[in-house]
This record gives C-alpha cells, structure tokens and sequence, in this order.
C-alpha cells in the first residue's frame, strides 16, 4: 500500500485524536479529570504571549471534543474524491446483434533524458478520448472524441454506421473443444488478467 | 514525558513509515499473444468477434476484440505451465474453443472459424 505525505498526516491526526479520547476516558477513570464544571480558579487556561487565550471549566469535555474534532477531520479529508463521470449519447444505425463500446484516453508521453533516465510526471487528460465500436462480423468504428475541459462532460457522438464484413458464423461442435474445469462466466467485471491491445 | 512513552510513540512512527513504503507485486514473467480470425466461408478476416484466454488458475482473460484484419491479442499474459484455452465468441455464442500453451511471446496461426 503506497501513502503520500498527506495520508500519513491524516493517519498521524486521526490517532492524535484517539489518543485524546481515550486519554481522556483514562484520565476519566482515574479520577484526574471530571466532566462536571469546575470552579473559574481551576479552569484549564491556555494562554500564548498575553494575546491569544483560551479556557475551560470543563477539560473533561474539551479532551472529548478536540479528540473528536481531530477524529473527524481526518475522515472528512480521506475520503476519495468524486469521480466526474462522462457521458456519451448516440444512435447506431444498421446493426444486426450486440455492439460493444470501447472507450480509452489518448496515450500520455514520459519524458526522457538522452542519458537514458526515465523521470518525468504525467497529469492524466481526459479532453481526448479514443472510442471504438464493434459487433461481430462487422468492421469495428473508431472515432475521437473531444470533451471540454470545464463543465458538462458530454460527448454527443450522432448516428454511428458500421460496416458488415461477415455474415453470422455458427457454432460447430468440432470447433469447440472440451476443457476439464469451470472457468468464470464472461459476464462484466469476470476478468482477472491480460491487457488487450 | 517518560522514556516509555517516546518508545511507543516511535513504534509508531516506524509502523506507519512501513505502510508508505512501496509493496510492488511480483507477478512474474508475461509475454504478448497475438492472433487472427478468419471466416473460413470466404477466407476474410472475421472483425468484431470476442476472444478470450481461459486458465484453469487465473481464470478469465479481459476480452479482446478482433479488429477489421481479424487481429486480436493481449500485451501480458503470465507464462503458465498449464495450457491456456482461447474461446472466441459471436455475441454471448462460443463458437470455438482450443488449448493454447503460453511459454513465451506467441503468435497464433490463422484461426478458421
């Protein structure tokens, strides 16, 4: 599991604040704090150069809820952000059987050095994105498509026709061979290795 | 504060350094499979048919989609000792299947459907 700088913050605040929750509930038990209020002559007062102060009659309670407010930021700024998504409207026109859509970016370029290094940051672009439309038996159709960078991320992409090359071809009991195992059904999401080209 | 205490804190700073610390996988080596269709009715390239690698340890491949030459392939798939089976499909119909040993970078024969 790889972890940036601000993770290990997050992680570092999120166990700040539970230490102070549970110090508190032991400082509780131990009867070194209480969360009833206590008299001003014994309230916790933080004070920083005489012009910044801050105090309590319930350090009980503050323990709880700085705790708690450290808690919560950490689970407000680890949560993922938001995926966009994109959508894409169309028509096909002329196509017998099932059509797959097949949408990826265009290819990001690494630079390298003459010295052979390679070091360099992609920033992943979604303005272009390379949609490709296939059935069986007819010629697959590829087009590009190009999103705004700001805004709606809609691709209007028309009719699509697709050009028919084979006609249907059977199934043949000498063509498909036997195998002695299960292997998972070819429904979305079933693949577990290789990257098509 | 005690000496205890900077201990625990310390095991935990390391604990959460080695979190961070990169945990590449080592899947061992791949190599490319390549192929093609052909309708054997006509001898044309058969374009838009779904093809797949099927292992009985890896289970499925991602699908690959034949293209207008009937080309299809895979950029890394493991080299296994048990024979891989390619299946390729009409829509959601199987209508071929046969064993295939990947041991290093392949290109298939013409497959005639």
């Amino acid at each position: 599991m790889t972890m940036s700088v601000f993770d290990i913050v997050v992680l570092i605040a999120a166990a700040c604040g539970l230490a102070m929750v549970v110090g508190g509930i032991w400082l509780l038990a131990r009867g070194a704090i209480t969360l009833a209020a206590t008299p001003k002559t014994d309230a916790l007062t933080i004070e920083w150069k005489k012009q910044f102060r801050i105090n309590t009659q319930v350090p009980g309670l503050a323990f709880f809820l700085v705790g708690m407010m450290f808690i919560g930021l950490s689970l407000r700024f680890s949560q993922p952000p938001d995926v966009v998504p994109i959508e894409f409207r169309g028509q096909f026109k002329g196509v017998e059987g099932p059509v797959t859509v097949l949408v990826a970016p265009n290819r990001w370029q690494i630079p390298t050095t003459t010295s052979g290094m390679l070091q360099g940051k992609v920033y992943p672009d979604l303005s272009m994105l390379i949609l490709v439309a296939t059935a069986p038996g007819y010629e697959p159709f590829s087009t590009v498509v190009a999103l705004r960078p700001q805004g709606q991320r809609l691709a209007e992409l028309g009719t699509l026709e697709l050009k028919k090359k084979v006609g249907e071809i059977k199934a043949s009991s000498a063509n498909i061979g036997a195998i002695d195992f299960n292997p998972p059904d070819h429904g979305a999401g079933a693949s577990s290795f290789g990257v098509p080209q | 504060m005690n000496k205890p205490f900077w201990q625990l804190f310390v095991a935990f700073i390391f604990a959460v350094l080695a979190c961070s610390a990169n945990a590449q996988s080592h899947p061992g080596p791949t190599a490319p499979v390549q192929g093609t269709l052909v309708a054997r009715s006509n001898s044309t390239p058969a374009p838009g048919l779904t093809v797949f690698l099927i292992h009985p340890v890896l289970g499925r491949s991602a699908p690959s989609y034949s293209d207008a030459y009937g080309r299809f392939g895979w950029r890394a798939i493991p080299v296994r000792p048990e024979p891989y089976y390619i299946e390729v499909y009409w829509g959601k119909n199987l209508i071929f299947r046969q064993s295939v040993r990947v041991a290093g970078p392949l290109a298939m024969p013409p497959i005639f459907l």
